[in-house]
């Protein structure tokens, strides 16, 4: 390596802390560094330089009035002097981007995320810029791997198998629409390749005659489902020559490498889909979880092709999950949720088709949560997780019943039989405690004095019953975020720190406007809660978080009421009719049976 | 021989890219071949300081750009023939291509009057460049065989400010191209301390008269001031050359410049350039960005466009207009002047050899 001489310039009255980090930096690698006074005019610094050009003039400056007319007669005056054949012009600064050094006229830009061996590697030739090109931090990771799915408290264990066993003797003599479209979609994605990308229609016909409402009304007659259009062709033409590469995450995101957190996407475009996740994920999200439109719960089956949706949520088709795909780095996590309504099945089917890595499944939140009859969520469930276990789909069961009032005993022994059962049919499920501000928690007052101690009990709870992946959401934070973005943006992040830093394997994050939106969730959203969040890693680093005397008491209410709970379902010997006799969550919690897809359950011939 | 017609703004803000539209326009009409590049930053849709919106820059199919390969690829329009010009720029090395189908693109070629040669060379000259400026910068524009001044309200809202200012560079900008003989001395380009040079032209000849010295680079009207000065009447007869018009606009207080010219004249001083554009006129902007504290945000205004055009043409018989509010006219037969009176001005730079 060549000794490069480098003549540093604080352009600025006060702030030359930058240059002399730098400075130290270059004279550790063995360049030749001279640093001016600060407070030098333009002409002063470009005089000095011709003394004896450098090979870079770097200059630290901060972005204030007039700055930029004082820039770029620096630069003219180098340029004009005839300094610019031999030194490299680099403007640096907390507030530079490489867009503002262009138009200064600088040979390159250091923002406020450059380190100094960036600097050092810049100056030593290696070409730094930022470019477009596969991220290195994303390496896709099992959320799976090395857990041995075993129960370590033992009543549970048995417990739980007991339940899921005769959940699944239950749903073994049933079936459903949603089901039947399963099946139908897989036969349905054969022919389709036999046929050359056309499906059979006969097929089409047999799965129109499984659809509701809106949805049945378009195979019947083509009229758009409300707030719906088809995408049109340059949106499509977008997507598939969207790429997947994003650049190298911004050294303060750093903390978020190989921590695996997910965003939620579901603008209803999947062409602003797209650029939320690759945002997201060039902010240093570890993944990005797919939200479609309420109604497609409550509605049997799917649309074809690829549509726009004038309101939250991105529908669900082949189509637009195909597109979406191509958005998404191939190292990153993905997943499609199938876990609330009438499509369960055939979402996994086509989470499957379209190539993402994880679904969602719970049979509990689904039906006295989200809306679903709870034996048809039962039996689509149970069908669910076979498929996501044919398919090698980790899922997570998600417990948001607790948002309801549903106490967390309640929905955590819903969770982990639910779980059971899928472990039973060769699944990988992920335990998915909410970190929120429930209402039992807050007429409990276990909040009352902070937010640590409740959800540490959670996690201690959970590790102390069963040796699996937990990934709090979803999205964490749930009634502790407010309108003021960084308000929320800090309460999520607090969140995600506390679950990353107590064993937590991956964890959903919200957009600081989402929970009071108002509208489509911003792009700025994004970043300022992924920029929040890393900066509350980077704050506790390893020094961890530690609870009150408080979380023991509540971990250990609440190991014996989870208990309690499975002791009745199990006494029950029916876990639908628990369902339904609110031994989950009952009206008084503010859990109801669902009421979409009732009747509709079907003995199997 | 190539037409490079460099558009330069006396601040930001002062409408270079709608005059580049505009240009682009006329041209594009006339069949003529383009190229464009920019000197900075151009046809971003928010301004990087303000946040504020900017007029875009759309290419059409057969135009060649000049910019930074990471821009070029993500513009909506395709480019074909791409060519890396060797120059780095602080987005990318710098490519040019030509576009095979419309589309916006953002604008950022080399920064430097060395790195803006290598990028005109890869261009030829077979077609009319633009050379888009960057804020106030004015230096690389010494390889802009015409030059159009776009200034207005943000660079001063006070109309008699904006036509002081056009005059002074008028002035500058008409200092005659220097031929003769060799020069007897020439300095390193930068900034120089009157007594230096003083000092150093004294010992040339004991008659300066007839004394050549080439100062390229900067030179300060302040500096010229007080070696007149310290030579006094021995300066008649000596002949400065400077490198080029712009390079005299970058240091000190250009408002001295008048005063400074007409000084030479009185001692007989020949002032000339080595090289200088055709300055073909100057776009009047009535748009001023203003910083809301309250809101710590940038708002747009505007001062009233007629009367503020008005008053700097009662003031100046420089060509001058407001493409938005007169149309694009004047800057017709601006550019029709640039075209047809092309003249081989980079040819006609061979000054003497250069004695040190």
């Amino acid at each position: 390596m060549n000794a490069r001489s480098v003549l540093l310039v604080p352009l600025d009255p006060v702030h030359d802390v930058g240059v002399k980090l730098i400075g130290k930096a270059l004279l550790d690698r063995g360049h030749r560094v001279s640093l001016l006074p600060p407070d030098l005019s333009p002409e002063e610094v470009v005089s000095r330089a011709m003394e004896s050009p450098p090979d870079y003039l770097m200059v630290s400056r901060t972005i204030s009035y007039g700055t930029a007319e004082i820039l770029t007669r620096f630069v003219d005056l180098c340029d004009a002097a005839g300094l610019r054949s031999k030194a490299k012009l680099v403007l640096g600064g907390l507030s530079v981007r490489p867009e503002m050094a262009q138009e200064f006229g600088f040979d390159r830009g250091f923002g406020p995320d450059t380190t100094t061996a960036e600097v050092c590697r810049f100056v030593e030739g290696e070409n730094t810029q930022v470019e477009a090109g596969p991220v290195t931090h994303l390496e896709k990771p099992d959320l799976t791997q090395g857990f041995s799915y075993r129960f370590l408290d033992t009543e549970a264990g048995e417990l739980c198998y007991r339940i899921a066993q005769g959940l699944l003797d239950w749903a073994e003599s049933r079936t459903s629409p949603g089901v039947k479209r399963a099946k139908l979609r897989l036969e349905m994605q054969d022919a389709s390749i036999e046929a050359g990308g056309e499906t059979p229609r006969e097929l089409r016909e047999k799965y129109a005659a499984l659809t509701s409402g809106d949805i049945q009304k378009w195979y019947a007659t083509g009229q758009n489902v409300p707030h719906t259009r088809p995408l049109g062709p340059d949106e499509v033409a977008e997507l598939l020559s969207s790429s997947q590469a994003i650049p190298s995450i911004p050294a303060s995101q750093k903390p978020l490498e190989g921590r695996n957190v997910m965003i939620q996407y579901g603008t209803g475009c999947p062409v602003m889909d797209s650029y939320h996740i690759r945002l997201s994920l060039a902010w240093g999200a570890g993944g990005a979880v797919h939200f479609d439109p309420s109604w497609g719960a409550r509605t049997e089956g799917f649309l074809e092709g690829a549509w726009s949706h004038q309101h939250d949520g991105t529908v669900i088709t082949l189509e637009n999950l195909r597109l979406l795909r191509k958005s998404i780095h191939p190292g990153a996590l993905w997943q499609v949720r199938a876990h609330r309504g009438l499509n369960t099945p055939e979402t996994v089917v086509l989470a499957h088709l379209a190539g993402a890595d994880l679904t969602k499944v719970n049979i509990v939140y689904g039906s006295l949560g989200a809306g679903t009859d709870p034996a048809r969520l039962a039996v689509d469930g149970v069908e669910s997780m076979r498929l996501a276990a044919r398919f090698g789909l980790p899922f997570d069961v998600v417990t948001n019943e607790e948002l309801c009032g549903v106490p967390a005993a309640k929905a955590f022994a819903g969770m982990l039989a639910v779980a059971t059962a899928g472990m039973m049919l060769g699944g990988r499920p992920i335990l998915q405690p909410l970190f929120a501000n429930s209402p039992e928690a807050m007429v409990g007052g276990l909040t009352e004095d902070n937010y640590v101690d409740f959800n540490v009990a959670k996690m201690r709870v959970l590790q102390a019953m069963i040796d699996a992946p937990i990934w709090p959401g979803a999205p964490v934070g749930f009634l502790t975020q407010s309108q003021d973005r960084s308000q929320s943006s800090t309460m999520t992040a607090l969140h995600a720190a506390l679950a990353l830093s107590t064993g937590g394997k991956a964890v959903s994050i919200a957009s600081s406007d989402e929970a009071y939106a108002g509208g489509p969730i911003s792009a700025q959203a994004r970043v300022d809660t992924l920029k929040a969040t890393a900066a509350a890693l980077r704050f506790w680093g390893s020094a961890g978080v530690v609870p009150t005397a408080k979380a023991g008491e509540i971990a250990d209410r609440l190991h014996g009421s989870i208990l309690e709970v499975l002791r009745k379902t199990a006494a029950r010997g029916d876990f639908v009719a628990a369902l339904y006799e609110g031994i989950f969550g009952d009206k008084a919690d503010g859990a109801y049976p669902g009421r979409a897809g009732r009747d509709t359950v079907e003995t199997r011939a | 021989m190539s037409v490079v017609i460099g558009i330069a703004g006396t601040a930001k803000n002062t409408g270079k890219t709608t005059t580049l539209n505009a240009s682009v326009r006329i041209l594009r009409r006339q069949g003529q071949r383009l190229a464009l590049t920019s000197i900075g930053y151009d046809g971003e849709d928010l301004d990087t300081i303000t946040g504020l919106p900017k007029p875009r820059v759309f290419v059409e199919k057969g135009d060649l750009v000049a910019t930074a390969l990471p821009l070029m690829l993500a513009s909506r329009a395709a480019f074909r023939d791409r060519q890396d010009t060797g120059v780095m720029s602080a987005l990318g090395p710098v490519y040019i291509g030509i576009a095979a189908s419309q589309g916006k693109v953002v604008l950022a070629g080399a920064t430097s009057t060395e790195g803006i040669s290598p990028v005109l060379e890869a261009i030829g000259n077979e077609r009319v460049v633009f050379l888009d400026g960057a804020l106030s910068r004015l230096s690389p524009m010494v390889l802009a065989t015409h030059l159009i001044i776009a200034t207005g309200a943000a660079r001063y809202q006070y109309a008699g400010f904006v036509s002081q200012e056009m005059e002074i560079l008028s002035q500058v900008l008409s200092l005659p191209v220097y031929e003769g003989p060799p020069y007897d001395a020439s300095y390193r380009g930068g900034l120089y301390e009157a007594e230096q040079v003083g000092g150093a032209i004294g010992s040339l000849s004991a008659d300066p008269a007839y004394v050549v010295v080439n100062l390229p680079g900067a030179v300060n009207p302040g500096l010229l001031a007080r070696l007149f000065s310290g030579l006094g009447p021995k300066a008649g007869g000596l002949t400065l050359v400077f490198s080029h018009p712009v390079h005299l606009l970058l240091s000190g207080d250009s408002g001295l410049w008048p005063g400074t010219i007409r000084e030479a004249e009185r001692l007989g001083v020949r002032l000339a350039v080595e090289r200088s554009p055709v300055f073909l006129g100057f776009t009047v902007s009535p748009y001023v960005p203003r910083f809301d504290p309250s809101t710590r945000e940038y708002a747009v205004s505007y001062v009233a466009p007629r009367p503020f055009l008005d008053e700097i043409r009662r003031r100046t018989e420089i060509p001058c207009t407001d493409v938005i509010l007169e149309g694009s006219g004047a800057l017709e037969n601006w550019l029709r002047k640039a075209i047809q009176a092309a003249r081989p001005r980079r040819d006609a730079l061979a000054a003497g050899p250069v004695q040190d």
